[in-house]
């Protein structure tokens, strides 16, 4: 079973060489970081990709659904990418994909 | 059918001053919160600190800031407590009870166990991102829940430094392994928007903290809004009353007759019935 999570990256100043190859290595280190070896070893896709502003991401990335607590936690506790200050803050989680394009806002709050 | 009303989310711990509180405010509300404190950390060293009084925030936050629509701001203050016998003249200062919310910090064995007995406050909480130095026991930490206090974990640390985020997740496993989960709330202590996460995920990380999946959400919405009703009995309630009331004259000549006989002999006077006429 399988997990999308919409997530929104921001940066404190301005970074336009963030590129999905960037969020990929970000993910996997906040990974190991909290969880090890075990936890850099989870499954992630990385579905969509999209720049919306020159220190804001959006992406829609998958995961399975027994690994949600530990990918969404990592991601929560990091705080600096290349010495530059971040934030990752999970959107949405949805089962479909389809689902985190509408309802972005409205499941946050 | 109607949906569920949507709970109230509460960051009881923003720390930062000046146009950036206005940026922290602004975040907060848009990753929907409902309901924030701003915190004023005092250091306390005996009878010589000033409590600062409360006037000097409300400027603050009317001078700087643009509060965002729906958002409750609170206004709450932190005392550093190390040395034990100062803990009497917290208790006894009427600038306390201006703020909304009073919590202590904690940075000492004695410290802690003497807090467990007498002092009433709406929030403890520990240096959970350092080692703690002394051991938590199931009867302190049930005694203090019992009194309705709260304890409180903040996880702006965890975000900085990968070795508080180990002690503050190892600290609170304890914790809530000894409170059953209980009595917890989760803050941001933050001081830069970016610090700041959304209610979901502090939701989830509360799960990392070994809480079971029903007393997570309640660390940023139940327990919270407990604290703030803890806060309000202290604050809005009149502490005592005495009843006034005249003696009928026989009574009153009883109460003469008595007066030589020690207090002790009167009080079990009165609690024995009285025998059957």
């Amino acid at each position: 079973m399988v997990t999308h999570l919409r997530l929104s990256i921001f940066f404190e100043e301005p970074n336009e060489r963030f590129t999905i190859e960037n969020f990929d290595f970000l993910l996997t280190k906040a990974l190991q970081d909290l969880h090890g070896q075990v936890g850099a070893a989870i499954t992630i896709n990385v579905i969509e990709y999209s720049v919306i502003a020159s220190n804001e991401y959006s992406v829609l990335i998958s995961c399975p659904k027994k690994n949600l607590m530990k990918v969404w936690s990592s991601l929560t506790l990091t705080g600096t990418y290349q010495s530059n200050r971040c934030a990752v803050i999970v959107k949405n989680v949805t089962i479909t994909p389809s689902e985190t394009l509408n309802d972005i806002e409205v499941q946050q709050s | 059918m109607e949906k569920p009303p949507r709970p109230c989310y509460t960051d009881f711990k923003l720390l930062a001053r000046g146009p950036r509180l206005s940026n922290l405010l602004e975040t907060a509300s848009k990753l929907g919160y409902e309901r924030v404190a701003v915190d004023v950390e005092v250091t306390f060293e005996g009878k010589k600190t000033v409590i600062p009084r409360v006037e000097e925030l409300d400027k603050a936050l009317k001078e700087f800031v643009t509060l965002p629509e729906g958002l409750e701001v609170l206004r709450r203050i932190t005392i550093k407590v190390d040395n034990p016998n100062l803990l009497h003249v917290i208790q006894g200062s009427n600038a306390l009870e201006e703020y909304d919310i009073t919590a202590l910090h904690i940075t000492s064995e004695k410290a802690f166990q003497s807090i467990v007995s007498t002092i009433t406050t709406d929030i403890i909480s520990l240096e959970w991102s350092e080692r703690l130095g002394f051991p938590l026991k199931y009867t302190q930490v049930s005694q203090i829940l019992r009194r309705g206090t709260c304890f409180e974990v903040c996880y702006t640390p965890a975000i900085k430094s990968s070795s508080h985020c180990r002690q503050i997740i190892s600290n609170i496993i304890q914790l809530s392994t000894f409170s059953k989960g209980k009595g917890i709330i989760i803050s941001s202590g933050a001081e830069h928007p970016l610090e700041l996460r959304g209610p979901l995920d502090v939701i989830n990380l509360s799960c990392l903290f070994g809480m079971k999946e029903e007393h997570c959400k309640a660390t940023i919405t139940k327990n919270c809004a407990q604290v703030i009703s803890h806060a309000r009995q202290r604050t809005d309630i009149v502490k005592g009353a005495v009843l006034c009331q005249f003696l009928p004259s026989s009574a009153s000549d009883d109460y003469v007759k008595e007066e030589g006989a020690t207090l002790s002999e009167t009080r079990k006077r009165s609690r024995s019935p009285e025998p059957e006429t």
